[in-house]
């Protein structure tokens, strides 16, 4: 299905509208402008699928099912899968070279570590969990495996073991937490990466850096950086050359994909207060039209074979 | 108790066994040869003296530079002006780029081997080796140091040319937040320059060499594997890449033939076919000996399977504890000795050693049938070969391979999986500029030199003499064959010259080579072609010429000889030389001239004779250090004892003309190692103009294509 | 219309061919399901990473709740508004939420990937979770019912089991706090379920996605509750052969008309307000899926009713009953399977051989234990049918 963005704006009318009325802000709040994240330049990017590698060795994956020099997985789009925390997909652009031949741009598909994940919001036990770092990461002692938070990521990103009888976990990118959570650490895929197109830092710094890349080539970079304020924001951002949609980073909504079923969440289970309304309306209009059952005599059926 | 009792019981049998069997010396296989000694000449240890150099400069990281002048190259222009660096500020032509900050945090977690992940073995920090970079190459092309050195670290004092690793250490500093890291710098700069100028390579192996990964944790093998179990437990994994090896030429000893005159879309010549030299012969009927040579194990007789991929023998190329060897008279199979499991678990790329093995010692020894490739080029000197001792070059550093189709070409043989020449990365026009002192003159050659590659080989100049370090074969006489008697005497290069097997034979150590036009055709005499017994039969010829502008002049070892041919059919005969039959061992020539006729399909008549062949052999390893080339004065003796650029150039230039001009190879220096060169000292016309078909020394008579304009006055000079 | 006898235990054999092919179809759904335990999700169903919700959810769950609102609606009806009339048919609702919701529970076990783990939620709490909500009130509806279902098995057995009978005359005592309970819990995950499918704006069709998408799910649950009581009572005097009870479920189907009808209205004023009603001619798979709900499940059975001669034939109450029932299934399907399409899904979803032969298991499973019940609990009360002579 191809939202339009009629119908897009519509929708977050719509949840606007609602919110409104839901005085609470929705979402999980412990970011800052220290947390972690990642900004992948795919204009920088060579397709050299090494980010690939690495996370594949130091999330110590299943051995993958080609090489990590076979070009030809470009072929066809990927996703990533519980086998693969991150894929490099290649797209043709509009741009042509001196010989009239494509230009490819390569982009690097994982996790973006939203500000406000709608994974772990959806997460029924949380085992999805935003860390103060910036990572979100998962808990497989929590899951229950459900699968709520493939069905609310809005960047299509949670993969599932499927074919895992009975432990079966969710797998995406952990923005290798552990190695960040160190002094000086860093996610496998930005280490690799030989030409630094991932920049590692805080997120208000990559915001900066960013922001400097593209108005200094004004060109060259569409001038937007995608996560900025995308579903309220993520810690992964992306500048590139080539319209953002043609990479398969379709145009999302600025509010946070939580804000909707948290805002409803909130306005009616807040001290439970509607339960136990419509409780009460209920108790009155029993004891209005059949006061009987409630003051504890025999119920209907007893009292017919009383009759 | 039971199980120690059935084992000494066992020993004890195998003990018996062992001595039973030990008095039978024939059926001990002899030990296989030690790897080639890490030395030089003089028995000094063996050391590549650019690499090291190159390495150890590599291993520096400079203090890091803080702050930088940030100024456009306009700006810098404007103030350097005049004093802006160029070629004579290259400190270094050859650097290794590489670097201990990528060995360190934070990227060491990359180069460490985590256990049970999904690679074992695999350091993934590690997966290519550092880069071969030809610092004065890249600054002749790209003209401008300041493209690369991009901006100047902020002191008055600083180098305009500051290294990389200065500026760009670990990457995601939170202080330089912008600036890229060391190895995001260098791929930043290379790929995006070859890339901009469509020019070099941009893939990561076409300047990384890759790392294989620690085999010895993936290979899994009992003890003392046979050799088809080894290649069995390579399949595991490498099945793939076994089938690109079933259509290689390492494989199939046959391939296409693309610069063979008459044969160019054939693809079914080579010597497992039809080919024939001067040497051992021809395959045929001799297959156990010559097959020790084959990446496989088990090619005895015409029946050979090439389709079955176990037969493959994978050490060959990639033993790197160099120990691997193949019994001489097994049809492949290596020494029983030998700790294959121990081999296997440390494959590698291959090595000088690796391709030495069978390369270098062609035609039943080393060096006798390259005259430019001997077992000194294991750990060769850097006078002896520049690439090699210097800078320690592996072959396939040169010879690029893909799907095992190994680049590289030669007379020899037919077969050619592509490709390489000097120019691939010394391009069209390779005198750029000498550094150091007292080479400010030279610079002034380039323009001259540069115009010699369209008439020139490389080689021509850059290897004055072939078997340079050791001696070559250059004569075999079959006809003198079968005298057990005859005493062996040693030649003055203490090689021997006769052997009741083969023959008489000569060697040539230092030799000058042939000069021949050359234009990439062969012309090829193939098993089966009529002969002419008056003349010397040409088994292979360079073909070219002065008038055809494809052709350079290019340098050859001649390898002549007698060989035998059907005096009835006029044909060369392939001979049965190896097996219980063969004349080796009945030294009966009409017996192994009927059986190997036979076995090649072909008809004998029952009357040979002895006839006169030739063999070229082109002359592309050992370079010698490029001061050591040929100087101008060796060629064109013309220019002999001219003092002044003034012959050709009006100005008056402060140029000291003889000392550039008859610099050159230095043959006494050469006698005086112990070279056998005394007799080219101060040789002049060293190519030999005339017999290349011109009137004389080109600068006087003027070139194949165009009248210089300045000559004597007999050449008719216009200006 | 005669008064209407108590419920008792019926006295039809129990082994029919009828229940025969529903032990067959739970066999086959039990080999299904141990191949699930075995070789995990991907050996039995078509999931995959861009469709991690399939036929169990659609159906056995969301499709399943909604078809058990019957139990609360009737007890609403009959209880707390004191339409004592209906109560014949409320223990076989309440008997069909019971299974309804038990069955739920074992789809659940089986869909998600750690079955062993179900309990987890009960200790990690996460309000934030629209599913977490959901699953308390389930589990804590599903206890409920069993709480009011004690009257009926205590009158079998109550006398045998000693500590069934006394259950019941405490619970005698404060069982209108449950049946109240039941409603609001029913209330709040009817409409929670309408809430799921909210976190995903930009993959559920525009068609479907509302804000209001829970008061749609808990009007059309309301709304389906009658339909769906009489749904059942009619397959089931029918197959037991049993008196049909037109006198009680003509009159519930007028209030039907009511709630169906504020269901479709509130649903076409949305659809107004949103303007998603451009997309209901493009001929997608999804505008087709919408307008069979929309016409079939909900339009056509609700002027039908209008009818008054159609509530009162018992073959024409059955079948516009049947396409509101089918009308709010094919509702929840839409809406969890049909309408998500999430952008970068390279293959659309649809059931496998093995999806389809549990849901069909589970659905054996609630007829075959409503079987069960009714023979040997006092739950029908409709009278043998007269044989006419």
């Amino acid at each position: 299905m191809q939202i339009t963005r009629r119908s897009l704006f519509k929708i977050m009318g719509a949840a606007g509208g609602l919110s409104a009325i839901g005085s609470r802000a929705a979402a999980a709040e412990n970011t800052s402008d220290d947390d972690y994240g990642c900004l992948a330049d795919v204009g920088r990017c060579i397709g050299c699928r090494k980010c690939e590698m690495a996370c594949s060795k130091v999330n110590a994956l299943p051995p993958a099912q080609t090489s990590f020099e076979d070009m030809t997985v470009f072929d066809r789009n990927r996703r990533p899968d519980e086998a693969a925390f991150t894929v490099v997909n290649r797209y043709f652009s509009s741009r042509a070279d001196e010989r009239g031949q494509p230009v490819p741009a390569y982009i690097k598909v994982q996790c973006m570590h939203c500000l406000h994940p709608a994974c772990a919001s959806a997460c029924i036990t949380g085992a999805l969990k935003k860390q103060e770092n910036g990572a979100v990461t998962y808990n497989p002692s929590r899951c229950i495996g459900c699968r709520y938070c493939m069905i609310a990521c809005p960047f299509q990103i949670p993969a599932y073991e499927f074919s895992d009888p009975l432990t079966p976990r969710v797998r995406k990118c952990t923005f290798c937490f552990e190695n960040i959570s160190k002094q000086g650490g860093l996610p496998g895929c930005a280490a690799i990466c030989p030409v630094e197109a991932l920049t590692f830092g805080t997120r208000s710094e990559l915001l900066k850096i960013a922001h400097q890349r593209i108005s200094e080539a004004p060109l060259e970079y569409v001038q937007k950086v995608y996560g900025e304020h995308e579903v309220g924001g993520t810690s992964w951002l992306y500048i590139s050359k080539v319209p953002f949609e043609k990479l398969g980073l379709y145009p999302l909504p600025e509010k946070e994909i939580p804000h909707l079923t948290e805002t409803i969440q909130h306005s009616i289970f807040a001290y439970m207060w509607a339960p136990i309304t419509l409780f009460g309306i209920l108790a009155g209009a029993m004891r209005f039209f059949n006061p009987q059952q409630m003051s504890g005599k025999p119920s209907q059926i007893q009292t017919e074979k009383e009759v | 108790m039971k199980k120690t009792f059935i084992l000494l019981m066992l020993s004890a049998f195998i003990l018996l066994a062992a001595l039973a069997s030990a008095p039978d010396p024939a059926k001990v296989a002899e030990a296989p040869p030690p790897p080639p000694k890490k030395v030089f000449e003089d028995g000094s240890p063996w050391k590549a003296v650019d690499q090291e150099a190159a390495m150890e400069r590599a291993r520096q990281v400079p203090e890091f530079v803080k702050t930088v002048l940030k100024e456009s190259p306009a700006e810098r222009k404007m103030r350097l002006g005049e004093k802006m660096p160029t070629l004579a500020d290259v400190p270094y032509r050859y650097m290794i780029i590489d670097s201990p900050i990528l060995k360190s945090p934070p990227f060491d977690f990359l180069s460490q081997e985590s256990a049970g992940s999904s690679f074992p073995g695999l350091k993934i920090g590690d997966i290519y080796g550092p880069v071969r970079f030809m610092h004065l190459k890249h600054a002749a092309v790209v003209k401008d140091c300041t493209k690369c050195h991009h901006y100047k670290p902020d002191q008055p004092d600083a180098s305009e040319t500051t290294e990389c690793s200065a500026c760009h250490q670990k990457p995601f500093d939170p202080e330089f937040p912008e600036r890229p890291g060391l190895k995001a710098a260098y791929h930043q700069q290379c790929m995006g320059c070859h890339q901009k100028e469509n020019k070099g390579p941009t893939d990561c192996t076409g300047c990384h060499a890759k790392n294989p990964p620690d085999h010895s944790v993936l290979v899994k093998l009992p003890d003392h594997p046979d050799p088809l179990m080894v290649t069995k437990e390579c399949l595991r994994c490498h099945d793939h890449t076994a089938n690109d090896m079933l259509t290689s030429a390492h494989w199939l000893w046959r391939g296409p033939s693309p610069y063979t005159v008459g044969a160019e879309k054939r693809v079914d010549m080579g010597k497992a076919t039809n080919t024939i030299n001067n040497f051992c012969v021809a395959l045929t009927s001799n297959w156990p000996r010559c097959t020790s040579c084959h990446a496989g194990y088990g090619w005895k007789d015409a029946n050979f399977d090439f389709s079955d991929k176990t037969r493959m023998d994978c050490l060959i190329c990639h033993d790197t504890t160099l120990t691997y060897a193949k019994v001489p008279t097994e049809a492949g199979m290596p020494y029983p000795q030998l700790d294959l499991k121990k081999i296997a678990q440390s494959v590698g790329k291959p090595s000088r050693k690796t391709c030495g093995d069978c390369h270098f010692q062609g035609g039943g020894g080393d060096a006798v049938k390259h005259g430019d490739m001997n077992g000194i080029l294991y750990y060769p000197s850097r006078n002896c070969d520049v690439h090699m001792g210097g800078m320690d070059f592996q072959c396939h550093e040169c010879h690029k391979t893909r799907n095992h189709k190994i680049s590289g070409r030669s007379l020899s043989l037919p077969v050619a999986e592509g490709s390489r020449s000097c120019q691939d990365c010394h391009t069209d026009s390779p005198h750029k500029f000498h550094t150091g002192e007292g080479h400010e003159d030279h610079n002034l050659l380039n323009h001259h030199l540069n115009r010699h590659t369209e008439h020139l080989h490389c080689q021509t100049c850059h290897s004055p003499v072939y078997a340079k370090c050791k001696p070559s074969k250059s004569w075999w006489d079959w006809s003198k064959a079968g005298d057990k008697k005859r005493k062996v005497q040693k030649d003055k290069y203490g090689m021997p010259d006769y052997s009741w097997q083969k023959g008489e034979f000569q060697w040539k150590e230092s030799a000058k080579p042939e000069y021949l036009w050359y234009n990439g055709k062969v012309s090829r005499h193939l098993i089966g072609d009529k002969i002419n017994p008056e003349e010397t039969v040409r088994l292979t010829f360079p073909n070219g010429g002065i008038a055809d502008p494809e052709s350079r002049i290019y340098p050859f070892k001649s390898m002549r000889g007698k060989q035998m041919a059907d005096a009835g059919n006029h044909i060369l005969i392939v001979p049965h030389l190896y097996g219980p039959e063969g004349y080796w061992k009945t030294l009966d020539w009409d017996s192994a001239f009927e059986k190997g006729m036979k076995a090649a399909g072909l008809d004998y008549s029952g009357k040979y004779e002895w006839v006169e062949t030739v063999m070229y052999w082109g002359l592309t390893h050992e370079t010698i250090p490029a001061k050591n080339a040929l100087g101008c004065v060796q060629c064109h003796s013309a220019l002999k004892g001219e003092k002044t650029c003034n012959r050709c150039h009006q100005d008056n230039r402060n140029v000291n003309f003889k000392k550039l001009a008859e610099k050159g190879t230095d043959f006494e220096f050469m006698a005086s190692q112990g070279r056998d060169v005394s007799h080219l000292v101060g040789q002049s016309d060293y190519l030999n103009f005339e017999a290349l078909g011109y009137k004389g020394d080109p600068i006087i008579y003027g070139g194949r294509f165009k009248k210089l304009p300045l000559g004597n006055e007999t050449a008719g000079m216009e200006n | 219309m005669s008064e209407h006898a108590r419920p008792a235990p019926i006295a039809a054999p129990f082994w029919t061919p009828g229940v025969l092919v529903l032990t067959a179809l739970m066999g086959i759904a039990a080999i299904f399901i141990a191949a699930r335990f075995a070789g995990g999700l991907a050996a039995v169903t078509n999931l995959k990473q861009s469709h991690p919700w399939g036929l169990w959810i659609g159906i056995d769950v969301a499709t399943g709740v909604a078809l058990a609102a019957g139990g609360f609606t009737t007890a609403a009806l009959a209880h707390i508004f004191g339409r004592h009339h209906y109560e014949a048919v409320t223990r076989p609702a309440l008997l069909t939420a019971m299974l309804g919701y038990t069955f739920v529970s074992v789809g659940l076990f089986v869909d998600i990937g750690r079955s062993w783990a179900i309990w987890k939620p009960l200790v990690f709490w996460q309000p934030n979770s629209v599913l977490f909500e959901v699953a308390m009130c389930v589990v804590i509806y599903l206890h409920v019912l069993y709480i009011e279902f004690i009257p009926a098995a205590a009158e079998r057995f109550g006398e045998k089991i000693k500590i069934l009978g006394t259950l019941n005359r405490v619970l005698d005592k404060v069982m209108w706090v449950f049946i109240i309970a039941g409603v609001v819990l029913s209330c709040m995950h009817q409409s929670g379920l309408g809430s799921l499918m909210l976190i995903a704006p930009t993959k559920v069709h525009p068609l479907w996605y509302t804000p209001i998408l829970p008061l749609l799910f808990l009007l059309s649950a309301i709304a389906v509750g009658y339909p769906m009581v009489v749904f059942e009572t009619a397959i089931a005097t029918t197959s037991l052969n049993l008196e049909d009870e037109m006198q009680i479920l003509n009159p519930l189907t007028r209030v039907t008309v009511f709630l169906l009808g504020l269901y479709m209205a509130v649903k076409i004023t949305d659809m107004a307000v949103r303007g998603t009603y451009s997309y209901l001619f493009d001929g997608s798979v999804q505008s087709r899926a919408f307008l069979t709900e929309m016409i079939a499940g909900v339009i056509v059975p609700w002027v039908m009713l209008l009818f008054p001669g159609v509530r009162r034939s018992r073959r024409w109450l059955f079948i516009s009953c049947a396409m509101i029932v089918l009308g709010v299934a094919l509702n929840r399907i839409n809406v969890f399977l049909v309408s998500y399409s999430p952008p970068h899904a390279t293959q659309s979803y649809f059931p496998s051989i093995g999806e389809i032969a549990v849901t069909a298991g589970l659905i054996s499973g609630i007829i075959f234990f409503y079987r069960v019940a009714v023979t040997f609990l006092p739950v029908l009360s409709a009278r043998p049918r007269e044989v006419k002579p």
